[in-house]
């Protein structure tokens, strides 16, 4: 069975310079897949070309094995839960599920909008406006209205983006359940590194406008492609040349023998119950970070000390 | 007094001063009897009204609707792809909205002027056709009431025109993009959402045009040549030439009353929700 979705060095130019050069990528059906990266690095291109929304300037777009660059929006089985929900204000939420299987010609819309509704715990809001639903009531609505069409491929255009941070947990969670539950492949855009890291089976880190890595959240974070895919998805220290995160640099009053170590003075230190975060300043004058988290020794500011880690912790990074 | 109530006196002072006010004359003189040399007089009489039941005055008052109904339809045909397109323009936008409305620049009767020279039977249009050996005679282009309804459309599109650019401008584009994205083609889109959604625009629009048609008499007077007599002309000759004022009085009146039937109604109907703004 051939990949829910290929792209083949897809390039896209908008006037005056190059959004996208060269990007592919393959899903595997039923996956969970983001695309993650700064603002302007070519994401949402990418997501509304898969859509439709604009035309690619060359390369090729394979919906299950078909090449879908020709086809209108309309004509692909690929369905967009857009930033802002794009809810249509004159149509219950209700309404706003049918719409789809009504423009399709699906049997009874009534019936199969509403299971859709009460799939996101909606049923009971079927006849309120969008002007009268809460943010979060409205992405279950959006979320509903590109569901009930069970499209080969859901994109979701930052789709926590507009909730405030508690809900957005809430959402995530509920995200990754419907993924699941429906086995549709979702490829979500965010530009939060944190929400692609723990909703994605796999994820894209792109940066202008292309995509630096592609692998497992694993992959990604332990073992980075680029300098610029290390600092995107945490934080690093670069020790001569290599990188360290933050939580696999360790403190020590004196230098041990055994692994690579570096001289530090603590510029402060931030205690957040579980672990301490540690602001520290090389000899190169370079600012670095530790997480310590147990046996944390009374620090005080300007106090030096040897930091160190395990070979097996550096990244080489070109 | 409170601060706000005086901030809104001036506009009461103008309300009353510039429409009520007359109003309340013109209401008055329409009950009372013609003066010899024009002006009124005593006794209050109905027979202003009773006057404009004849058939000559309800045909009037019927060509008055039609036309004035015509144009609207051909303003909403021709307008809503107009404020469509300009608000798709992008940062051509302003530039189209100037020209749409250029023609304000000049006098409204200067405007209407050069429709005789295009219409009449030495005109622009007739010449070029016998020119081009399409037409041997010169067609009747003038002085019936299709140049009337070619005066009125010309004249009143762009009052359509804005207030559909408003909320077709206003309108968030991911609507028409979800649109397709479900399913639906171009002419569905443009049905089940961006005619409804731009619905307060087309009412605002087609009451725009509307009413000031009814009440248009210089278009009708010059590209009508006198034979389509429109309720506005009957409403001017009668203050002048007729030195009729009641009747003048009562037929504008009339006039008066259709058109705010016409508002009532818009406003009773989905297409102009009684809260105003609704997009």
């Amino acid at each position: 069975m051939p990949a829910v979705l290929e792209l083949r060095d897809v390039v896209k130019d908008f006037p005056g310079h190059r959004a996208l050069h060269g990007v592919s990528m393959t899903l595997e059906r039923g996956g969970f897949y983001s695309l993650v990266g700064p603002s302007g690095c070519g994401k949402t291109t990418t997501l509304r070309l898969i859509g439709g929304f604009e035309s690619l300037t060359s390369g090729q777009i394979l919906l299950n094995g078909h090449n879908v660059a020709p086809l209108r929006p309309w004509q692909r089985d690929v369905s967009t839960v857009f930033q802002n929900y794009a809810l249509f204000p004159h149509l219950t939420a209700l309404g706003n599920v049918e719409f789809g299987l009504r423009e399709r010609k699906v049997p009874n819309t009534s019936a199969r909008a509403m299971a859709a509704l009460e799939m996101v715990q909606l049923g009971g809001s079927r006849d309120r406006l969008p002007a009268q639903l809460s943010g979060g009531e409205r992405q279950r609505v959006a979320l509903a209205r590109s569901l009930v069409l069970q499209p080969q491929l859901l994109l979701l255009d930052e789709p926590l983006a507009a909730l405030d941070p508690r809900l957005r947990g809430e959402m995530r969670a509920e995200l990754k359940a419907m993924q699941r539950k429906t086995g549709i492949t979702f490829l979500l855009v965010t530009h939060d590194q944190e929400e692609a890291l723990s909703l994605s089976g796999k994820l894209a880190v792109m940066n202008a406008g292309q995509i630096e890595q592609f692998g497992t959240p694993e992959d990604i974070y332990h073992r980075p492609a680029t300098r610029f895919v290390a600092g995107f998805v945490g934080t690093v220290n670069w020790f001569n040349g290599v990188g360290v995160r933050p939580e696999f640099t360790r403190i020590a009053a004196a230098a041990p023998p055994d692994c690579p170590s570096l001289r530090a003075t603590v510029e402060s230190s931030q205690f957040l119950g579980h672990l301490t975060h540690l602001h520290l300043r090389l000899e190169t004058g370079a600012r670095v970070m530790a997480h310590a988290t147990v046996d944390v020794p009374q620090l005080t500011e300007g106090q030096s000390l040897w930091l160190h880690w395990h070979p097996r912790h550096e990244m080489r990074l070109p | 007094m409170n601060l706000r109530a005086w901030f809104l006196l001036p506009a009461r002072v103008t309300a009353l001063l510039l429409i009520a006010a007359p109003l309340a004359v013109m209401l008055v003189y329409s009950f009372l009897t013609r003066g010899d040399y024009g002006g009124v007089e005593q006794p209050f009489t109905v027979e202003n009204y009773q006057r404009l039941a004849d058939p000559l005055y309800l045909g009037i008052l019927w060509r008055s609707i039609w036309l004035s109904a015509a144009a609207t339809a051909i303003c909403a045909l021709l307008g809503f792809p107009l404020a469509l397109y300009i608000a798709r323009a992008g940062n051509r936008k302003s530039l189209l909205l100037q020209l749409v409305l250029l023609p304000f620049w000049t006098s409204f009767l200067v405007r209407t002027y050069a429709w005789l020279f295009i219409l009449r039977d030495t005109g622009l249009v007739n010449t070029a056709l016998l020119k081009m050996h399409l037409i041997g005679a010169p067609l009747p282009l003038l002085y019936n009431e299709g140049a009337v309804l070619l005066g009125l459309v010309y004249s009143f599109l762009p009052f359509f025109v804005l207030p559909v650019y408003a909320t077709l401008e206003r309108l968030d584009p991911s609507l028409p993009e979800a649109a397709a994205d479900l399913g639906a083609h171009p002419a569905a889109i443009l049905r089940r959402i961006i005619l409804p959604l731009a619905a307060p625009g087309i009412g605002a629009g087609c009451v725009l045009v509307f009413v000031p048609c009814l009440g248009s008499w210089l278009t009708s007077d010059l590209l009508g040549g006198g034979k389509t007599v429109m309720l506005g002309n009957l409403v001017q000759n009668q203050f002048t030439t007729a030195r009729d004022w009641p009747f003048g009085a009562a037929a504008s009146m009339v006039l008066m009353l259709i058109s705010a039937a016409v508002l009532l109604l818009l406003r009773r109907s989905p297409v102009l929700p009684a809260g105003g703004g609704a997009a």
